[in-house]
């Protein structure tokens, strides 16, 4: 399997890619693996099981949940893969994962992990499956390239090794399925001396001359590029590479406004023109395109010294920057065809925390166009995403609720976004409907629901990134607000809010306000708990009456529970024993625990086990029925702007 | 526009309880917090008669200090810091950080000293903290900070503030704030990616820091941690740094993308921008005279420093010539006498005294006497020097 240099000028790289079956049973006990369940009211629900639940059917679990709830968007089109937590900066590779002749794609959308789909597509066109989150569960640091590092024909991998040097992981799977070594943490070059690469600046590899040796090209923070050529193999069959030059073909990339060097940087090599030799596609921190560098040589005496080209040539894509390209031919047509995530540089990486997986098609005269900006169409409403339920349209299932830090398309404010519920209780179905109206213009609501005012619906307690808490009561009166009967139109959805009180609680200190209300003291009302970006909670407890409430500060340091940073509550029956224990989201560590010991009247919260799998960073947990099965299901926002999913199976 | 919102993620205890003082709320123990060290050492510098201005420049009072004054350059390819003596030109102390059980490729990007020249700090952008060094050059302490950039001391308090490099896919949202004097954490939350240009206030009590992605700058106020935001209207600018005049009226940002020194009202609430300035081609690190009748900074691309006057902002003077190649950090004597700026020669156009196989191996601090605007002196440093700071001997 490992490839010394053998000098031959078999070019076995430039076969197409092969990454091998990958088992199930070579990913961590804490990973999540791919199962085809029926959740009970959905539909062949495709969900991922936590593998430590798995064994033991009647132990309490949870259930990944991507597929099986339908997710449709404002014009009804369906959601692909609609609880995969969105994406922000996602880092695409084009690779044939389970050896059945078409491409699978791997994204990395977080550090040091690699996300894996499989392409389930028939014929012509690819139709991309999420297998899992952690592929091979790898450690691929920023970034991570499938290359033949070896030359025996299936691809290897590169990735980061923290901070800013090279590992190798090669695949021995040979001729069955693909089983990545580690082989060496670090590469190194003939002296011995690591090879080091800006871990901003994401490398490639390819036998660029076709000698059969293996070029590593190195983007620098000066728009040049540095070669390496594998000139040996160590011990263990690791290749050495010789420094070549630090000016590759005298490769001198400014960007596009004033030159810029002070930057990074991605690049793909690949034959885009089927000429018979590597082109080069490079994207920059200062480039809001993606550069062509075409080979006008050959495959032996390469020639990449033209001026770099805005790409598509006549037609260039602009995005904010930091365009990471892949190539391959995707729908099978016998041409190259180009996937690029937007990595965000120079220019406002905020408007592209949505649509930023592109896929470009290769049509037969060779132009290329834009198929999709959203490659893998999932949730996503931009960044750190909260959500919540209620029953918007009085039709007796909780609707969807789903708000960003800051839109797209208007850095002045965020935006809370409905998801009408158009299935049924137990069996949802999430249409999009677009954003609450006549909310003003706030950074990151949070909103919490319950009812204040004792009329029977749900009214408002709306957290934002300031440090007060506002009350909005429901107004709307179901039957004259449209049709709210469910039938899908949506007309009598959007809900009818009336500012109450702006700051019906005010924190001591501190900012961004996630409220969560729940009968703390057990006197039949409402209180409130706000977490915060300090990561404390602050607990008001209403002095009010059932119909008008009032918000008492208690306690700034609720029960001393402080979680570093960013703390977003829900109050929830966790252990079901009747009273209300406390789920805290956080910045990085997942979702704490804390169990009432106390009564329902006077709650002391003792921090227990965690909740065990993995979640996104800024985690904003929701809990509700989502399958009717009588316990309650994890909606969870997170950094990417969307929501991950967690269907809790099995007994208490 | 501004936009009102809150500070902090990442606040301990020590800020939280700041922050409660500041409101009024029932402070708890603040004897144990930063606050607490902010009071200390607000008092130590009162007694000490301290010798910067509130602005973050240095006063005459710097220069009467008997060991006179020492630049500290971060040398981000070389590993090392280099301290030079002012008067003499001379570097006095090489500092390697491998020797300090770094990597090679630590990346050094900038430098800051106390205000009464005891310790100084260098921030490893690859190493993955911020060090703090005696002036004898002892490294006494390390504050773990993810792709640290920026630094910028509060000379009224015993804070470092630490911005982030760009050297990083997707680095936090968040800017440090250092406790000098035991080198604990602690991180604000700016809102926006990539904050990078960073400032003090020391006597408003603000921070200033700017998106490299969004032309969006972050009003922090220190003791609450309040946090305010300005948008700024046009093309994308890419701030590089700020400089807060000694009046404290104006904030000055250098643009990477648009070339320009852009002037804010400091004071206003809206942070106003008040004027644009064509400077350049990539300008960089600025830095204000002490009469604040000038700003300084290197035109990166322009191989140029350049001069504003800050009367009728406009460009004065420009200095080109051997040593000024890539220049990048900016910094000057307490008299305001001479003007200290690195410059990177990554390309190597400059050629050293001594022979090496590649001249991008040595870089070079340019001093230049303020009142002809002509360099005086070519001091050799090591490969890429980038962040500069100036303070008295210690």
């Amino acid at each position: 399997m490992q490839g010394p240099r053998t000098g031959t000028g078999d070019r076995g790289g430039r076969e197409a890619p092969r990454v091998r079956e990958v088992p199930g049973a070579r990913l961590r006990a804490a990973a999540v693996t791919v199962a085809a369940l029926t959740v009970a009211g959905l539909a062949s629900c495709a969900t991922a099981r936590n593998a430590a639940e798995a064994n033991d059917a009647g132990a309490p679990g949870w259930e990944r949940v991507v597929y099986g709830i339908e997710v449709r968007d404002e014009v009804g089109d369906p959601v692909d893969h609609p609880f995969l937590g969105g994406f922000n900066l996602p880092r695409p590779q084009l690779a044939d994962a389970d050896g059945d002749g078409d491409l699978d794609l791997f994204v990395q959308e977080i550090s040091d992990q690699v996300m894996f789909f499989r392409n389930v597509g028939e014929g012509a066109g690819s139709e991309y499956r999420w297998v899992t989150d952690t592929f091979e569960d790898l450690s691929v640091g920023e970034w991570y390239r499938f290359v033949d590092v070896d030359l025996d024909g299936d691809l290897d991998l590169l990735a980061e090794a923290p901070y800013s040097y090279l590992r190798y992981y090669r695949n021995d799977g040979g001729a069955g399925p693909a089983s990545y070594v580690l082989a060496a943490d670090t590469i190194r070059d003939v002296n011995g001396e690591a090879v080091f690469s800006d871990r901003q600046n994401i490398p490639n590899a390819a036998d660029i001359d076709c000698d059969g040796f293996l070029d590593l090209l190195i983007g620098r923070l000066t728009g040049t590029i540095t070669r390496y050529e594998a000139e040996t193999v160590d011990e263990n069959g690791v290749p050495r590479f010789e420094h070549i030059t630090d000016s590759f073909e005298d490769i001198e990339i400014v960007g596009a406004m004033q030159g810029s060097l002070h930057g990074a940087n991605t690049m793909a090599l690949q034959d885009f023109d089927q000429d018979g030799d590597h082109d080069l596609f490079w994207g920059d921190f200062f480039e809001p395109g993606l550069l062509l560098i075409e080979n006008t040589g050959t495959c032996q005496r390469p020639v990449l010294r033209g001026t770099p080209r805005p790409w598509p040539v006549g037609d260039p894509v602009a995005t904010s920057g930091y365009n990471a390209p892949a190539l391959g031919d995707v729908d099978r047509d016998g041409d190259m065809d180009l996937t690029m995530g937007v990595l965000g540089g120079a220019f406002n990486p905020n408007r592209t925390s949505v649509e930023n997986l592109y896929q470009f098609e290769q049509g037969a005269d060779g132009s290329f166009s834009v198929a999709t900006t959203r490659l893998i169409r999932t949730i996503d409403v931009g960044s750190e995403s909260f959500p919540a339920f209620t029953d918007l349209d009085g039709d007796g299932d909780l609707d969807l609720l789903l708000s960003n830090k800051i839109e797209t398309d208007n850095t002045r404010t965020g935006r809370i976004y409905v998801y009408e519920n158009t299935g049924f209780a137990g069996a949802p179905v999430f249409s999009a409907r677009g954003p609450v109206p006549g909310l003003p213009d706030a950074y990151h609501y949070a909103p919490a629901f319950g009812d204040l005012d004792g009329d029977g619906d749900d009214d408002v307690i709306l957290g934002q990134w300031g440090d007060e808490v506002a009350y909005y009561r429901n107004d709307r009166d179901v039957g004259t607000g449209g049709s709210g009967n469910g039938d899908g139109d949506g007309d009598g959805v959007m809900p009818r809010w009336t500012l109450i009180d702006s700051a019906a609680a005010t924190l001591t200190r501190g900012r961004n306000t996630t409220p969560a209300l729940g009968d703390l003291d057990g006197d039949g009302d409402l209180d409130l708990v706000v977490g915060e970006s300090s990561g404390t909670l602050n607990y008001y407890r209403n002095d009010g009456t059932r119909t008008a409430p009032d918000f008492q500060l208690v306690s700034d340091e609720f029960q001393d529970i402080d979680i570093g940073r960013r703390s977003i509550p829900a109050i929830v029956d966790w252990d079901g024993d009747g009273d209300l224990d406390l789920a805290v989201g956080t910045e990085a560590s997942g979702i704490r625990i804390y169990l009432n010991d106390g009564t329902r009247s006077e709650p002391v919260f003792v921090e227990t086990e965690p909740f065990g799998p993995p979640v996104p960073t800024f985690t904003a947990p929701a809990f509700t029925d989502l399958d009717g099965d009588g316990d309650l299901d994890l909606v969870a926002g997170g950094n990417g702007g969307g929501l991950t999913v967690y269907r809790r199976t099995g007994a208490r | 526009m501004r936009e009102r919102g809150g500070l902090c993620g990442g606040t301990t205890r020590g800020l939280k309880k700041a922050r409660r003082d500041h409101r009024g709320a029932p402070p708890r123990g603040l004897e144990d917090g930063i606050a607490g060290r902010l009071r200390k050492a607000t008092l130590l510098a009162l007694l000490a008669g301290l010798a910067w201005l509130p602005g973050g420049g240095p006063t005459a009072a710097t220069a009467q200090s008997p060991g006179g004054e020492r630049v500290y350059v971060a040398n981000q390819t070389a590993a090392s810091v280099s301290v030079i003596d002012v008067a003499s030109g001379e570097v006095v102390r090489t500092i390697d950080m491998t020797e300090l059980g770094f990597d090679a490729n630590c990346r050094p990007h900038d430098t800051a000293v106390d205000p009464d020249g005891r310790h100084w700090y260098v921030s490893l952008i690859g190493g993955g903290h911020v060090l703090r060094f005696t002036a004898e050059g002892e490294l006494v302490g390390r504050a773990p900070f993810e792709t640290p950039g920026l630094l910028a001391v509060d000379p009224s308090t015993d804070l470092l503030y630490v911005g982030r490099s760009m050297m990083a896919v997707n680095p936090p949202q968040r800017i440090g704030a250092i406790v000098r004097e035991d080198m604990s954490v602690e991180e604000l939350d700016v809102f926006f990616p990539r904050p990078h240009a960073l400032t003090v206030d020391a006597q408003g009590d603000r921070i200033f820091a700017a998106s490299l992605v969004e032309n969006r700058v972050a009003v922090v106020e220190g003791g609450s941690g309040d946090i305010e935001l300005a948008d700024v209207d046009g093309p994308p600018h890419t701030f590089v740094q700020f400089a807060l005049s000694p009046d404290r009226r104006h904030l000055v940002a250098t643009a990477q993308l648009t070339g320009k020194l852009l002037v804010f009202d400091a004071n206003s609430p809206d942070l106003d921008l008040l004027t644009e300035v064509d400077v350049g081609t990539q300008p960089w690190h600025p830095v204000y005279s002490p009469d604040g009748s000038r700003v300084y900074f290197g035109a990166k691309d322009d191989d140029a420093i350049i001069e504003v006057e800050t009367e009728g902002w406009t460009v004065t003077r420009r200095a080109t010539g051997r040593g000024i190649v890539e220049p990048h950090g900016s910094a000057v004597t307490a008299d305001g006498r001479y003007l200290f700026v690195s410059n990177r020669n990554e390309k190597g156009a400059y050629t050293p005294s001594r022979e090496v196989e590649n001249n991008a191996e040595v870089g070079t601090v340019v001093k230049i006497d303020t009142r002809t605007f002509e360099v005086v002196q070519i001091i050799e440093v090591g490969a890429y020097p980038a962040g500069i700071s100036i303070g008295p001997a210690g």
